[in-house]
């Protein structure tokens, strides 16, 4: 019996356990939290990046091509920083690590699990290019098995990567580009920072070439096939030596992650472990609601650095959307703030309900400071989601049009954090998920 | 040998964990790991379970480098780390079967005997106690009856009358031939089952005696005045 077998029969338990215990809060509140962001991004993407589909037959295979690749990206990415995620971050790895188990069959499982629990961003997409289909069906379909050679080629491809790196962050003649590259993080972090972004680097070619091969077979050219299938042939060769590096690195890999986390700067400057993004804002406000902002500003980095962190990708989406003379420049960066914002704002609801029970038995009852304070708190982790979509265009199209960009970015902040505070406080993701989807499509529907 | 660290030494930045301690263990032996606080004891018993790596020297559990032979080495031990991690959504009973099979074998019903986890071991373990949680980490340690038993803090939270009985088992584990190196606070603990007593203090090894050459009490005396000489000899080589 192998390791795969036995850890994939106890999550196929816990899973039916965890149903049984929860009932459908269980698989509805994903489920929901889906569909919502999919209400959102179908408006966004007919919008930015379909509006060709009703333009001239000649230009149609070109800008599908140009369409996957940033698909193929997002998909790429995504994986990527999941799979470091669950292999070597994984709770498995924290249960699993003291037992005698056959690290490749862990591995088989873990990405296999991962296989199965993004099966979704195949779907996605298939949803989001669908008005595609409505003019170009034939390249709707390549268009998403293009996307699905993509994925098998990411999880195969960062599963190596991942574990490569484990390697590299201990070899000593990886430690002087290692040193250059890691800032403030222990040298072995730096190895797993910079992995998503090798995998970017080391399959944006094979990829590129397979959505040329999708372009090519529109045309009814029969090499495109072969462009089209190199991922899932990479993919598959890009596997073969997994197994053998997983029984090399898999444990070893727990204990690097030990060392990183033991932080000796925490040992030697504990004030350091303390601070946290944002944290000097904090002494502009009155004391009485500085120490809620406080405790947000820290348990919400802490918690949900990557949600927080988000707002500088939604910041960085609407600033290469909106580096255009284009006319629609602003609407797009407006837009993309809009939607980021909601997003980025749903961490004040998760905060009320995920904090620690002893955070809010320390600090006395809070009332009004408490709410104004994680309002204040929301407010100025969204602002780089509008920020820097307004920079581009003030540098492309002048102040005016920023300004209109600010204004619009900076209401939908105010309403967002508002909202995520109240539904926070009373109804949690089932309620802020409509209100939020309503709001950012009301603002959008204004804007187009 | 069945533990064996040889010169082993962790430090983090320029703090030192644990500064070159050489431990052997035999076959069939109690050992019972005591110190204060930050003492060092749970970084020992990390190395020991492969969870750290030492900066410097080796640890081989049964003959296998725990670093270098990961696999082999887990074979050969069953441990309860400092915080053990289980699987929220299983009950002991599932979890305990799920590592059964990953070891290749062990009576679960046994374990939950043992460890008096019995009546509660179809209750989903997110539903536990801390004192369920670690006899649930115990009865898992314990599966297969492996070679050496390595507990941090094993006793920490049990009941008076579940702490008694999981004792008499490890007791009778080491009168088996396994070899048992638990890590406490409490030297009446160690008095009363180990055949042997480390000393911790200062990620440094201060006593290593045969408990059955003491008298009650012997032991706590020694522990003291051992932390005081430790204490002493450490502030007056800072003031030099």
């Amino acid at each position: 019996m192998s390791a795969a077998d036995a850890t994939a029969r106890a999550w196929r338990l816990r899973r039916k356990n965890r149903r049984a215990a929860e009932g459908a809060s269980a698989w509805l509140g994903p489920l929901l939290g889906g569909l919502v962001v999919l209400g959102l991004l179908v408006p966004l993407m007919n919008r930015i990046f379909l509006t060709w589909v009703h333009g001239p037959a000649d230009y149609a295979p070109i800008a599908m091509e140009n369409l996957l690749l940033r698909a193929d990206i997002v998909v790429i990415g995504w994986i990527a920083i999941d799979l470091y995620s669950v292999l070597i971050r994984g709770g498995d790895r924290a249960v699993l690590a003291i037992w005698p188990v056959d690290p490749a069959g862990v591995v088989r499982f873990e990405v296999l699990r991962l296989a199965r629990g993004r099966l979704f961003l195949i779907a996605g997409w298939a949803v989001l290019s669908a008005p595609i289909a409505t003019q170009w069906p034939v390249l709707w379909a390549l268009g998403v098995v293009q996307v699905a050679f993509t994925w098998v080629l990411a999880l195969s491809a960062s599963t190596l990567c991942t574990l490569l790196a484990v390697g590299m962050a201990e070899d000593p003649r990886a430690a002087p580009l290692l040193d250059a590259l890691r800032g403030n993080n222990h040298r072995a972090q730096a190895a797993f920072l910079y992995a998503p972004g090798f995998v970017l680097l080391a399959v944006g070619a094979i990829v590129n070439g397979a959505a040329v091969g999708v372009s090519w077979l529109a045309a009814a050219d029969p090499t495109g096939a072969l462009l089209l299938g190199l991922p899932l042939v990479v993919g598959a060769l890009a596997w073969l030596p997994v197994p053998s590096l997983a029984r090399r690195s898999w444990f070893e890999a727990g204990t690097l992650m030990a060392e990183v986390d033991a932080r000796y700067a925490v040992l030697e400057d504990r004030e350091e472990a303390l601070r946290v993004y944002l944290d000097w804002t904090v002494r502009f406000l009155p004391a009485d609601m500085a120490r809620y902002a406080l405790k947000d500003l820290r348990h919400g980095w802490r918690a949900r650095r990557t949600w927080v962190m988000g707002a500088w990708l939604v910041g960085l989406a609407s600033l290469v959307a909106a580096w255009t003379r284009d006319p629609s420049g602003p609407v797009r960066a407006a837009s993309i703030a809009v939607v980021g914002c909601w997003v980025v704002a749903s961490v004040g609801v998760l905060l009320e309900h995920d904090e620690p029970e002893f955070l809010a038995s320390w600090l006395p009852p809070g009332g009004l400071p408490k709410w104004v304070g994680r309002a204040v708190v929301l407010v100025l982790w969204q602002q780089p989601t509008v920020w820097l979509g307004a920079l581009a265009v003030a540098f492309r199209q002048g102040l005016g049009p920023a300004g209109g960009v600010l204004g619009v970015g900076e209401l939908s902040i105010a309403l967002a954090s508002i909202a995520a505070v109240t539904c926070g406080r009373r109804g949690g993701l089932p309620l802020y998920g409509p209100v939020a989807a309503a709001s950012a499509l009301l603002v959008l529907g204004v804007l187009v | 040998m069945s533990i064996e660290l040889v010169g082993v030494r962790k430090s983090f930045g320029h703090v030192v964990a644990v500064d070159r301690v050489d431990l052997t263990v035999e076959p069939g032996t109690f050992v019972g790991l005591i110190g204060h606080n930050g003492a060092g004891k749970s970084t020992c018993l990390r190395m020991i379970t492969g969870l750290l790596r030492p900066s410097e020297g080796n640890v081989r559990i049964a003959g296998f480098d725990v670093v270098e032979q990961p696999l082999e080495a887990r074979k050969r031990f069953g441990a309860v780390p400092e915080n053990p991690a289980l699987y929220e959504y299983l009950t002991a009973r599932e979890f305990l079967a799920f590592i059964a099979e990953v070891r290749g074998g062990g009576d679960v019903a046994e374990s939950l005997e043992l460890t008096g986890l019995g009546d509660d071991a179809d209750r989903l373990i997110r539903e536990y106690s801390q004192g369920m949680r670690r006899k649930t980490a115990l009865a898992a340690a314990l599966l297969g009856q492996p070679e050496v038993l390595v507990l941090d803090e094993a006793l920490n939270g049990l009941d008076p009358p579940s702490a008694a009985k999981v004792k008499a088992a490890l007791r009778a584990c080491a009168d088996r031939g396994q070899t048992v190196l638990l890590s406490t606070h409490v030297v009446e603990t160690v008095q009363a089952v180990a055949d042997r007593v480390v000393m911790l203090a200062h990620g440094r090894i201060v006593a290593d005696e045969r408990t059955a050459d003491m008298a009650p009490g012997d032991l706590e005396r020694l522990f003291l005045e051992r932390l005081a000489e430790t204490r002493d000899g450490g502030e007056r080589a800072s003031a030099q």
